[in-house]
């Protein structure tokens, strides 16, 4: 087996140095032209960056951000890439927890408001020509990486306020990409329509999968996805395979009747995660593709990408479950219940802790010791040896073939829009608008609501909340309250704000 | 036609938060407009001046700015 991801890419460049490795809506690469121009980067960025360390790359999704990736991941550094469009105070928040030194960004993007002392390297000087002895040492480079070293930083949310980076290593993601690419039948004959932010770990499924293998990633500006009949047209026109796609991007699609205009011919892998699928919309999916292979995984990037799959035959009836189904191999995904001993499989309809244990569990959170002993644990069934565990805090069960099932969140964990938001964050950045004495952010019938209570109007509070967090954690509702109600606990009775919006739908 | 632009800018900074959009603002390179909001402007407008827009005609070139919003309802109206 491979030691690095960089002899996945050694190997496929050697083999199909022609072939296309990424398309966007304005250039491509081969193989050949990705290898070389990430040879040269990397040979610019040696100066900068000690081996190791995390560097932050301020981009949108492209060839070129692909190249900058690759430059890194061979000068034996961690990629972390970071949408320009977020919150700049989030920005400062990743690069505070990074304690960067530099970023690399394009000239184009005028970054302001950084960190005191961080430097920015632009991308478009990372292209000059490189010395004999630059490409040399980028050759130590990759020959001194450990499977062990870290391969990249993925920030998610985190209920304190701060976002946690969830490191990864080389190792994990060869062991999951192994299993991922062998199960689901991906080639060098696959094009691979990449949807993912790449600050998300589902890009991770759709670039390592085609480096793996010499298939092609097409990048899918994020734009497409507001105009169904372009998105169909695109993935017409490229020839596009394989969907490792969020639910919700799937459902932009089926739900608007998408197909009746155009049927992109070439879909063949439809591989979904990120939520619960809705079954009228897998099956209006299944109907227009009987033979196509259709996926359900699950698992949070704290395992590497999915820890659990589940090959979907036919249509399901409406109020069926989808299940998550069992464990990638060499993976261990088992059920503990609140006194911490094990589910067995055979007691169906049990819930319990879904967790996680094997060579794709995550190194942890970068530089926060505490949060990462809170929920990478010894396995509480191993009295024995070291072996340590991911919680996932997601709750599961058995359904009665065995196969597990997703029921619901331990905590105030939401999956929206394929992203796992922690509802106490959207809480603290409200907190941080003046005038507002109260709040407490519900999820109901996929949509979130915010209910504040205070002297500021709804407008202003929407303003100031954009400045801070990530669209896609914006509630979509903010309802101005005169109190909150409470529970016989003296706390935030959220089954009642419910039972108001209930009450309200109905008016 | 200002009018028609006005009631377009007023409902993107009330879906967006964002303030000061203008007539020439790129709606999705700013991020002002995504796949959930385009939906609710649509129906905003429909509801606004009683006609349908049909899903062939939710593409960037009706889309892209406010200016090409309105021309494209003007045409439709």
């Amino acid at each position: 087996m491979d030691r690095t991801v960089v002899s996945y890419f050694k190997n496929t460049a050697e083999r199909y140095g022609s072939k296309m490795a990424c398309a966007d809506d304005v250039s491509s690469m081969s193989y050949k032209e990705l290898w070389e121009e990430s040879h040269i980067i990397s040979g610019n960025l040696l100066k900068y960056f000690e081996v190791r360390k995390p560097i932050p790359v301020l981009m949108k999704k492209s060839c070129r951000t692909l190249s900058v990736m690759w430059g890194i991941i061979k000068a034996g550094c961690c990629y972390v890439i970071i949408d320009p469009m977020l919150p700049k105070e989030r920005i400062c928040a990743i690069l505070n927890t990074l304690q960067a030194d530099y970023i690399v960004t394009e000239e184009s993007f005028v970054v302001e408001g950084l960190p005191k002392g961080i430097k920015v390297i632009h991308q478009e000087r990372l292209r000059d020509a490189i010395t004999e002895t630059q490409k040399n040492q980028v050759e130590n480079r990759i020959r001194d990486i450990c499977d062990i070293d870290p391969l990249y930083i993925m920030f998610t949310s985190g209920s304190t306020g701060v976002p946690k980076g969830v490191v990864v290593n080389h190792r994990s993601v060869i062991d999951f990409i192994e299993c991922f690419v062998e199960n689901f039948h991906i080639t060098e004959k696959d094009v691979i329509g990449n949807q993912a932010p790449w600050d998300f770990d589902v890009s991770v499924k759709d670039i390592f999968s085609a480096v793996k293998t010499g298939a092609t990633v097409q990048i899918i500006a994020k734009k497409y996805f507001s105009f169904p009949i372009q998105l169909a047209e695109l993935l017409e026109e490229r020839k596009v395979t394989t969907l490792i796609w969020a639910v919700s991007a799937l459902c932009i699609l089926s739900s608007k009747n998408v197909f009746s205009h155009i049927r992109p011919k070439c879909i063949e892998k439809i591989i979904f995660s990120g939520e619960v699928m809705p079954v009228n919309q897998y099956n209006i999916w299944r109907r227009q593709y009987p033979e196509a292979l259709f996926v359900n995984v699950y698992g949070p990037t704290e395992i590497t990408c999915n820890c659990t799959y589940c090959v979907l035959k036919g249509e399901y009836m409406e109020g069926e479950v989808l299940p998550i189904g069992k464990a990638f191999s060499n993976e261990r995904v088992f059920l503990l219940d609140e006194q911490d001993c094990l589910i067995e499989k055979k007691k169906t309809n049990v819930k319990g802790e879904i967790c996680v244990s094997g060579t794709a569990v995550s190194m942890g959170y970068y530089n926060a010791t505490e949060e990462t002993e809170r929920h990478f644990v010894q396995n509480p069934l191993n009295k024995m040896y070291r072996e340590i565990i991911y919680r996932t805090g997601d709750i599961g069960y058995y359904n009665k073939d065995g196969e597990l099932c997703f029921l619901a969140r331990k905590d105030f964990q939401i999956k929206y829009m394929g992203h796992r938001i922690e509802l106490g964050e959207i809480e603290r950045a409200f907190y941080k608008v003046s005038g507002i004495r109260q709040i407490c952010c519900i999820y109901h019938k996929s949509e979130i609501f915010a209910f504040v209570v205070g002297d500021t109007d709804t407008k202003k509070i929407t303003r100031e909340i954009r400045k801070i967090l990530p669209q896609y954690m914006l509630p979509s509702h903010v309802i101005n309250m005169n109190e909150l109600p409470l529970n016989n606990n003296g706390k935030i009775d959220r089954k009642g704000l419910v039972v108001y919006l209930e009450r309200e739908e109905k008016c | 036609m200002n009018e028609i632009k006005q009631f377009i800018i007023e409902k993107l900074e009330e879906a967006s938060g964002i303030d000061g959009v203008k007539e020439e603002s790129l709606l999705f390179e700013e991020e002002i407009l995504d796949s959930l909001s385009i939906l609710y402007l649509v129906g905003e407008v429909e509801e606004q001046y009683g006609i349908q827009i049909p899903l062939e005609d939710v593409i960037e070139d009706n889309f892209c700015t406010v200016n090409h919003i309105a021309l494209y309802l003007k045409n439709r109206m």
